[in-house]
């Protein structure tokens, strides 16, 4: 949790004021007073006045020390709702990002546009797990490279074209792109085998039934019945959902490109 | 069966703009802390449980975990919790409601509650689960999509009730379920017409009176489940207070419910000592209450001549509040017998056992009358006393469990608003009078003898020889062992050595009253 903590606010450019084993203090940006604090009126009226707003300081423990908090104190773990809206933050300021990859060079050096998108696979039915893909495809070759994240965890990026560095444009447009890559995804997930749908399917039709059993003698309640059955049904039908987490458009050197099929031809 | 794959394609429709736009700042490290910390979170199985690993600075008990796992899994999300009282069912809620909204299957939730325990449950979800509810109150707003708590009395009114029946919750969630027994009443309609897609019903006391709560109880969360009512009588029910096949029985009830016991929790389990102290009526006691037989014609029914010897029982005081509502010469004469009267034995017997045992102790009454003499009389004996009852403030409530807790020695309580409290800082507890339900007792010795309490608990049961409150005594038997054969064993409630059988024939047999007691006479006589 701490790691998180200092993570994401060094990412969003809060000042980390105080630190040790068991909080984080830390001076908010303004941007993050108004997205977390969840007070629009001092905000609107510090606009206007046209005046700069004074945004808060906030400490965050990661451990129950026993002792009460004051203001400006909280508990934060992984189950508490500081948590979700901090990583609902992280996630929608990050949903699309463009970046390039900066090399110490001084010769002229060649670009390579991908794609990259983390999958978010939800499979749903009278429970639920999720996972995380993280696919990219080049963008000229077609080349489909997985668990992407962790191979380009060390590239240095710049936000704008870096000089000596120029760019190679798409054949494939991110569009088509990102069409490919669902298809992929969904390709395997058809591939999967899927007994935990029959189950809930089996469980969802016994229900049913007994459902219909109770209501047999009784015509009158349809409603009630209707009512009933679509629970049931809420409650076990089974289905996949696949959305975007979050993704963007890389630029890679070609070098980058070469040592993935290079690992990949090894294997 | 292949599952249908949806796809969302919000990213995919901002996807153009972005990529169009003059390039905003791209936060490569935000990007890759969002999508590792993700990956962190998600449930990556269909089972078991994240939010102990999720809340580590809470404690949750083994059988609280247990049994969410079990709501989850198996039960698919409704269930009734029927733990007994005082083993965190408002925790055990709290820790699938906490489930479900972590795996992203539950937002919009509605909580019923009693009106005396909206706050309580509001505070227990914060503390115990970090859900921050909403308490809805006098200007309820139904459209919030999170988790609010209303008590069931102000949500069934005409003015909410539409609201609310056309809003689909994800999940509800009723505490004190019990008062959902008879399908008759507004409550159970009501409740019968929320659109829900999960639902935990909550109860100690899932039977009370006959089988069909039961069934009706069942049958609100998950109709069909045994039979429907034609099915369930020739199946199950063997008169009203026993059951058929209660192997089979139990088996299906098992499916949609889960009932924790506190001697199987604890690992020194605390002992329940229950005593039955039948107390000789004065000579002037006697007189009274064998008076009020007369006044047969005067009362409107014999209903109200049973509440008025039950009464009588209690304390004089609680009688005459009634006999004053009647007309007629006899009511005068009886109302002087009753001035006869200078000293209450029950109040006497209260006051030789807490001498016996100077500690704190919990004296229940169904009289406010009762209530009221009592806190004098413990005054003049130099006892503090306070008086509890169910439509105090809540402020006020607190503060008289303060009190209690503090410097004042006896805590009278009448039988409203004494749901929820946590009073297990005392260990001894004695019925003035007697409730027809069992689990009304149950109810009231689950103030102390809950989670918490660390020494075994003390309960005296006041009855006068020879009075209705004799026959009460059976019936609460009978119940008890209704209770028995279909939920399981219950802690001692009674003791066990009555004479069960011979009362129980007596009491199905008698044409009346006055038969009846007369034949209870007998028998006492013939074992004394």
């Amino acid at each position: 949790m701490m790691t998180f903590l200092k993570q994401f606010f060094t990412a969003c450019e809060c000042q980390i004021t105080h630190q040790d084993d068991q909080s984080i203090t830390v001076e908010l940006s303004e941007q993050m007073d108004r997205a977390i604090m969840n007070r629009p009126f001092y905000w609107h009226y510090k606009d206007q006045l046209n005046e700069k707003g004074a945004p808060m300081t906030v400490s965050f423990y990661v451990k129950d020390t026993g002792q009460p908090l004051r203001a400006h104190e909280e508990y934060i773990s992984f189950g508490s709702p500081r948590f979700h809206q901090l990583l609902h933050y992280a996630g929608q300021q990050s949903l699309f990002i463009r970046l390039y990859e900066e090399c110490p060079s001084i010769k002229p050096l060649q670009l390579e546009p991908w794609l990259f998108v983390h999958f978010l696979i939800s499979y749903e039915a009278n429970g639920k797990k999720e996972r995380i893909e993280s696919v990219a495809l080049h963008l000229i070759s077609g080349t489909i490279q997985r668990d992407f994240l962790t191979k380009i965890s060390d590239v240095p990026f710049a936000q704008t074209i870096p000089s000596f560095h120029y760019v190679l444009s798409p054949f494939i447009t991110p569009i088509s792109g990102l069409k490919r890559l669902q298809q992929m995804v969904m390709n395997e997930l058809n591939q999967e085998n899927h007994e935990w749908a029959k189950e809930a399917k089996n469980k969802q039709d016994k229900e049913i039934s007994l459902l219909r059993s109770f209501y047999e003698n009784n015509p009158d309640d349809s409603e009630e019945y209707t009512r009933e059955k679509e629970a049931i049904i809420r409650r076990f039908e089974p289905a996949i959902r696949l959305s975007v987490w979050n993704g963007g458009l890389l630029y890679l050197s070609a070098g980058r490109f070469q040592t993935f099929t290079d690992a990949q031809s090894a294997l | 069966m292949k599952p249908p794959i949806l796809i969302d394609d919000s990213w995919e429709k901002q996807l153009p703009a972005w990529l169009h736009s003059a390039p905003v700042v791209s936060n490569w490290p935000l990007f890759t802390l969002a999508a590792e910390t993700k990956k962190l979170v998600i449930p990556t199985d269909f089972h078991g449980l994240l939010t102990p690993d999720f809340l580590p600075s809470i404690h949750f008990m083994p059988h609280q975990i247990e049994a969410a796992r079990t709501v989850m899994e198996e039960m698919n999300g409704t269930a009734i919790l029927a733990d007994e009282v005082g083993l965190g069912k408002t925790i055990e809620a709290g820790l699938i409601l906490k489930e479900y909204m972590l795996r992203g299957l539950v937002s919009r939730t509605l909580i019923l509650t009693p009106a005396s325990l909206v706050n309580q449950w509001a505070k227990e979800l914060r503390d115990k689960c970090k859900i921050y509810a909403l308490v809805q109150k006098k200007k309820p707003d139904w459209s919030w999509n999170g988790v609010q708590i209303a008590s069931i009395d102000s949500a069934k009114q005409p003015k909410y009730a539409d609201a609310i029946a056309n809003t689909m919750f994800d999940m509800v969630i009723i505490d004190e379920a019990h008062r959902l027994k008879n399908p008759a009443t507004l409550n159970y309609q009501f409740v019968r017409r929320l659109m829900k897609t999960y639902c935990l019903l909550l109860t100690a006391t899932p039977v009370q009176n006959n089988v069909d709560e039961l069934f009706h109880l069942v049958s609100l969360l998950k109709p069909g489940h045994f039979g429907n009512s034609e099915s369930f009588n020739n199946r199950f029910k063997k008169g009203k207070r026993s059951i058929h096949d209660q192997d089979a029985f139990k088996e299906l009830l098992q499916k949609v419910m889960i009932r924790n016991k506190r001697d199987e929790m604890d690992r020194q389990p605390i002992k329940r000592c229950v005593e039955t102290i039948r107390i000789t009526p004065s000579k002037e006691e006697k007189a009274f209450y064998d008076s009020l037989a007369y006044l047969k014609e005067d009362v409107p029914n014999a209903m109200t001549l049973l509440t008025l010897q039950r009464e009588a029982c209690s304390s004089k005081y609680a009688a005459l509040s009634t006999i004053q509502k009647l007309t007629g010469q006899k009511c005068e004469k009886v109302a002087l017998l009753a001035e006869q009267i200078n000293m209450n034995s029950k109040a006497e017997k209260t006051l030789a056992i807490m001498k016996e045992h100077p500690e704190k102790t919990i004296v229940f009454t169904q009289y406010r009358a009762t209530q009221r003499y009592l806190e004098h009389y413990f005054r003049e004996n130099g006892l503090l006393a306070v008086s509890f009852q169910g439509n105090f403030k809540k402020g006020k409530k607190d503060w008289m469990v303060e009190l209690f807790k503090g410097p004042a020695q006896v805590f009278i309580a009448t039988e409203s608003g004494s749901e929820g409290l946590n009073l297990q800082f005392c260990r001894r507890l004695i019925n003035f009078d007697l409730p027809w339900n069992p689990m009304k007792l149950e109810q009231r010795i689950g103030r102390i003898h809950r989670l918490g309490q660390v020494q075994d608990v003390h309960i005296y049961h006041l009855a006068y020889e020879q009075t209705v409150e004799d026959r009460m005594l059976t019936l609460l038997h009978e119940k008890i062992h209704l209770f028995q054969s279909a939920i399981g064993k219950l802690d001692d409630i009674l003791e066990e050595n009555w004479v069960e059988e011979h009362l129980h024939d007596a009491f199905h047999h008698s044409k009346s009253i006055r038969e009846w007691e007369i034949k209870v006479h007998n028998l006492t006589a013939a074992l004394e």
